[in-house]
C-alpha cells in the first residue's frame, strides 16, 4: 500500500465515530470529500452523500458506513464506575480488561472485571454479560463519574492502528473505515457514471443510515463497500472460516440483510478476474449490511457487496490485510471505470 | 522523581519469573543513584545504602506474569500455556507479545488473541468463557514464517503502557509488581537526603509469581534483622467490595501468623507518626507474597507487609492510585529510618 493510502487509512482510523455519534469521523470525511471536489450534503441521519455527477449516465451509489461499534453510557453507581450498553454487536467476552474513551474531552477509562485470585468455578466459567460490567475512569463517586463521563456520552474502544506481521494492521474500526477509503478512492478517479458516495451513518444498529441515503440518491445500481467476519486461524473448520484474509476481495452471494444480484455479482467476478484483481467468493451467510437497505430502498435497484476480511471484527483488535484492502478499491474502480462493458448484461 | 516515567519504562520492561534479567537491569540502573548495587544467579537485585547495624531488608518483586508458546497449527495460529496468573477471560481480543528471539537476540513479535467468534460457537459454549487451549495468537505470519521465528517455549507478556486516570490513577500491565518497586526507589531518594544508622538493603526479588525462590535466597545473602515486603493487594471496587479488598486511597498492613507482631505493630506506630492513614487485612495463613518466603529464610527473618490496593489485578489494566504509591514510600523511609531506636534483641523478646 502507498504511503499516502497507509497515512488517510490511519487517519480514518484515528476519528471516532460509534453510531449515533459519527461527529468526529463526519468531519472528517466531509473534508476529504471536499478535496476531492466532490459536492457533498449532510442529511438528517448524519450520512454525507458526496456527489460527482454525471447526468446521463447510469447512477451507482457506493456505501461505505462511517460508524463503529461502541458503548453508550447510562449511568454511574455510587462507587463512580460507569454502567455503559453495547452499541452495535459487540460481545461481552472481548471488552474485558479493554480500554476505551468517553465522550469528546475522550476521557479515559477501562472495563476491569474481579481479578482471578478471589473469582470463582463460576465466575471463571461463565461468561459475564454488559449489565454486569463496568467502565472505570477512576472516579470515586456517581457525582464525580457522571461530571466527567455524563449519562447518553458515547465511548469506543482504545486501539491506534499499528502495522504487524506480513502486511496485517490491527485497529478498531477496520469495520468500516476501509470501505470508506475504498469511497475515497473512487471519489479521486474519473469515472463514467453518474456517482454518488453515500458514508453512511447507524450501520451497526440496523443499517438506519443507508437505507434513507439510498431514498435520496435513487440509484440505478448499489454496492456496499465493507469488512467483514473471518474465521480462517485456530484450525477451524473449512465451511466455518468464512474467507480467508489475503486472498482478497471477497465477493458475497447472500447474506442475512440481502441476496446480491445474480448478474452483478457475475460482472463484478468477470472483472476481478479480467484484472487480475485478487477476490475470493464470501462462503457464508452469516452477518448483514447496508446493501440489505439499498437493495429495498424507493423503487429497489440491484447490489452487491464487496468486502475486507477482517479478523476480531467488532472488538478492540480487528485484522486485516493491507493488500485485501488494496483490492477492494481497485475492484471497484475498475467496474465503474469499464461500467459500459457490463451494463449491458446488468440491466438486459 | 517522575513516577509516571519511571512506571512506564519499568511496566514496559520484560521479565516473566525466571526471566527476570532485562527489568533487573533497568531496575539496577535506577537504584545505583542511591545504592550500592549487587545482582544474584537468581537475577535479583539488591541495592544498599548505609553501613552497619540495624540491618533491614526492603523488598518487591520484579517478575511478571506470563504465557508460553506450544505450537504453531498449520495456518499459522500459535497456541499457548500459561507460565502463571494469567487470567484467560482478558484475553480475547487483546494485543499480546511474543518474545521471538534471533541468534539469543530479543524480538517481540506483537499478536493479538483470537478464538471462535459468537455465531459459530457450539450451543453448549454460548455464554461461557473460553478456556485458554480454545484460544491463540495471531502474529500475522504464515505457518512457516511463525514456526521460523517462535519455537515452542517462547515467552508471551501482555501489552499494557500506563494510561492516566482521574483522581491520578494509573491503569497499566505489571503495576504487580514494579509499582512496588517504585516505592522502594522513591523510599531511597527520600533516605538519601536525610540521616539514619545502620544499612538498608532494597531487593527487587525474582520469582515471586511462580516459588518465592527470589526473595528467600536474596533474603538469605542480605542477613537483614528483620524485613519489610512490599506488595500489592486487592482494590475494592465494582464487584469486588468484599472485607478482602481495599479503597485505593490508603496503604495496607497485614496481619496473621506469617506477619511479625511486634514488627507490624512497629510499622502501624510508624504510619501513625507521620499522619500516614493505614488499613488492615487479615491472613489467617499464607499472605501468598514474599513475606511468606522471608520469614523461614535463614534461622527465622522478622517480616511485615505492607500493600498498595490495586484494582483488577494480574490484567492489562491494574489500577492504583500514585499518591498511595508516595505515601507508602514515605512510611518505609520512616520504618527503616526509626529502626535504629530500637533496642538490640526486641523482635525476640516475646514477653510482652
Amino acid at each position: 500500500m502507498r504511503l499516502e493510502r497507509l497515512t488517510l487509512l490511519e487517519e480514518l482510523l484515528n476519528a471516532r465515530g460509534v453510531s449515533g455519534d459519527e461527529g468526529e469521523i463526519r468531519k472528517l470525511i466531509g473534508e476529504l470529500c471536499a478535496k476531492r471536489g466532490a459536492r457533498t450534503i449532510t442529511d438528517a441521519l448524519g450520512n454525507i452523500i458526496a456527489y460527482k455527477e454525471k447526468p446521463g449516465a447510469k447512477r451507482v451509489m457506493l456505501d461505505a458506513h462511517m460508524d463503529e461499534v461502541g458503548f453508550l453510557i447510562t449511568g454511574a453507581d455510587a462507587n463512580g464506575t460507569l454502567k455503559y450498553q453495547p452499541v452495535g454487536g459487540i460481545d461481552p467476552r472481548v471488552v474485558i480488561s479493554k480500554r476505551v474513551e468517553i465522550g469528546k474531552d475522550r476521557v479515559p477509562g477501562v472495563i476491569g472485571v474481579k481479578p482471578i485470585h478471589i473469582s470463582t468455578k463460576d465466575d471463571m466459567e461463565n461468561a459475564l454479560k454488559h449489565k454486569d460490567l463496568r467502565i472505570d475512569i477512576g472516579a470515586k463517586d456517581a457525582a464525580e463519574a457522571e461530571r466527567f463521563c455524563p449519562a447518553g456520552s458515547y465511548a469506543s474502544f482504545v486501539s491506534p492502528p499499528t502495522r504487524f506481521g506480513e502486511e496485517r494492521i490491527v485497529s478498531r474500526a477496520l469495520d468500516d473505515r476501509v470501505g470508506c477509503l475504498a469511497l475515497l478512492a473512487a471519489l479521486e478517479s474519473d469515472l463514467p457514471v453518474d456517482l454518488i458516495c453515500a458514508f453512511t451513518a447507524q450501520e451497526e444498529v440496523g443499517l438506519r443510515g443507508a437505507l434513507v441515503a439510498a431514498k435520496r440518491i435513487r440509484p440505478d445500481i448499489g454496492i456496499a463497500l465493507e469488512g467483514t467476519t473471518c474465521n480462517d486461524l485456530g484450525d477451524v473448520s473449512s465451511e466455518k472460516q468464512v474467507v480467508a484474509l489475503g486472498k482478497g476481495v471477497a465477493i458475497s452471494f447472500m447474506d442475512n440483510s440481502s441476496i446480491a444480484h445474480p448478474k452483478l455479482r457475475a460482472a463484478l467476478t468477470d472483472c476481478a478476474e479480467v484484472n487480475g484483481i485478487a477476490h475470493q467468493i464470501k462462503r457464508g451467510v452469516a452477518g448483514g449490511n447496508d446493501a440489505g437497505a439499498i437493495q429495498r430502498a424507493y423503487s429497489g435497484c440491484p447490489t452487491a457487496t464487496l468486502s475486507v476480511p477482517c479478523r476480531y471484527i467488532h472488538s478492540a483488535n480487528s485484522v486485516a490485510n493491507l493488500s485485501d484492502i488494496e483490492s477492494q478499491s481497485e475492484l471497484v474502480i475498475a467496474f465503474l471505470r469499464d461500467f459500459a462493458q457490463y451494463e449491458g448484461r446488468i440491466f438486459e | 522523581m517522575d513516577i509516571l516515567a519511571l512506571l512506564k519504562d519499568w511496566t514496559g520492561s520484560f521479565g516473566p519469573s525466571g526471566n527476570e534479567g532485562e527489568a533487573a537491569r533497568a531496575i539496577a540502573d535506577a537504584f545505583a543513584a542511591y545504592c550500592r548495587i549487587e545482582t544474584d544467579a537468581l537475577q535479583n537485585v539488591i541495592a544498599t545504602m548505609g553501613e552497619g547495624n540495624p540491618r533491614v531488608m526492603i523488598t518487591a518483586h520484579t517478575d511478571e506474569i506470563a504465557m508460553i508458546s506450544t505450537v504453531v497449527e498449520d495456518d499459522g495460529a500459535i497456541r499457548f500455556a500459561r507460565v502463571n496468573g494469567i487470567d484467560p477471560r482478558t484475553l480475547p481480543g487483546a494485543r499480546v507479545w511474543v518474545h521471538a528471539e534471533a541468534d539469543g537476540v530479543r524480538e517481540p513479535l506483537l499478536g493479538v488473541v483470537g478464538a471462535l467468534p459468537p455465531h459459530l460457537l457450539q450451543a453448549d459454549k454460548q455464554g461461557k468463557n473460553y478456556p485458554m487451549d480454545e484460544m491463540y495468537i495471531d502474529v500475522g505470519l504464515s505457518a512457516e514464517a511463525a514456526r521460523d521465528k517462535v519455537a515452542p517455549g517462547t515467552l508471551i507478556t501482555l501489552d499494557g503502557e500506563p494510561l492516566q486516570l482521574k483522581n491520578n490513577r494509573i491503569a497499566c500491565k505489571t503495576l504487580d509488581d514494579r509499582a512496588g518497586i517504585v516505592v522502594m526507589l522513591r523510599a531511597a531518594e527520600i533516605l538519601s537526603e536525610r540521616k539514619f544508622k545502620g544499612q538498608v538493603s532494597f531487593v527487587a526479588a525474582s520469582q515471586e509469581e511462580m516459588s518465592g525462590g527470589g526473595a528467600e535466597t536474596a533474603a538469605y545473602k542480605v542477613n537483614p534483622d528483620c524485613a519489610l515486603a512490599i506488595d500489592m493487594t486487592l482494590g475494592k471496587g465494582h464487584a469486588q467490595d468484599s472485607d478482602d479488598t481495599f479503597p485505593l486511597d490508603t496503604v495496607v498492613a497485614a496481619i496473621g501468623p506469617y506477619i511479625h507482631r511486634k514488627l507490624n505493630q512497629y510499622l502501624l506506630d510508624t504510619a501513625q507518626e507521620e499522619h500516614v492513614s493505614i488499613q488492615k487485612e487479615y491472613a489467617s495463613r499464607s499472605t501468598s507474597t514474599n513475606a511468606d518466603d522471608i520469614q523461614i529464610s535463614r534461622e527465622g527473618i522478622p517480616v511485615a507487609l505492607l500493600s498498595v490496593p490495586t484494582l483488577y489485578m494480574h490484567t492489562p489494566v491494574e489500577v492504583a492510585a500514585l499518591d498511595t504509591l508516595e505515601e507508602a514510600a514515605r512510611l518505609v523511609a520512616a520504618f527503616v529510618a526509626g529502626l535504629s531506636r530500637k533496642e538490640e534483641g526486641w523482635l525476640c523478646d516475646w514477653n510482652d
